[in-house]
């Protein structure tokens, strides 16, 4: 979930060439939305949000959905604050600090899985685009 | 409305004691500072929740019984 259009889309294009089934959210309403009638594996959010921030989604979710409580990563360029390093540190949830690397999103988002869904295997697809992008 | 100007609207309630619990209390005053259109005023003020939690359950079930406005 992000407000800004081209990180989802980035975000999206990344993660499923990679194999994952992804879906995006611009806001946390729709967040919830999803949530509340489909089961994911793990959710990404950005933090800092102008309506419904990455806060206040995980202290919903944590409630309504307890079960997603683990299944959070957050992404935020917010490192000065420490408002937010507690509250990040108070989650444990695993976090992606921006800017951040393709390959610091696929290997947080593997590394998240394996706690998250063990079972848990994707099936990368072949993106030259996302490929070159990488290397 | 957007579904962002919903979010906006839950999330405040979450970080903002004195909003939730105006919210909750008296939702129509407390919704009274969004642009709301009269209907959804009427229908979003109409919710009946002891916490933030039952009220975005609430919004969610409205939302989907007013599809595709929302999808």
């Amino acid at each position: 979930m992000d407000d800004e259009q081209d990180i989802l889309d980035i975000q999206r294009r990344v993660l499923t060439a990679a194999g994952y089934d992804v879906d995006t959210a611009r806001d946390g309403m729709m967040a919830l939305r999803k949530v509340a009638t489909q089961e994911y594996h793990l959710l990404v959010t950005n933090l800092r949000m102008p309506e419904m921030g990455g806060e206040a989604l995980y202290r919903l979710l944590c409630s309504s959905y307890p079960h997603l409580r683990h299944r959070v990563v957050f992404c935020t360029g917010d490192t000065a604050n420490q408002e937010t390093l507690r509250f990040l540190t108070a989650t444990g949830a695993p976090v992606l600090f921006k800017p951040f690397t393709i390959g610091a999103l696929l290997s947080t988002v593997s590394q998240a899985l394996e706690v998250a869904a063990p079972r848990f295997v994707p099936t990368p697809s072949v993106c030259p685009e996302i490929a070159l992008a990488t290397t | 409305m957007t579904t962002a100007a919903l979010s906006q609207i839950i999330g405040t309630a979450v970080i903002d004691d004195g909003f939730r619990s105006a919210l909750l209390s008296n939702p129509r005053g407390a919704l009274a500072q969004f642009n709301l259109e009269a209907k959804e005023l009427s229908d979003i003020a109409s919710f009946r929740a002891t916490t933030i939690e039952q009220f975005a359950e609430r919004l969610i079930v409205w939302m989907n019984d007013h599809e595709p406005e929302w999808s």
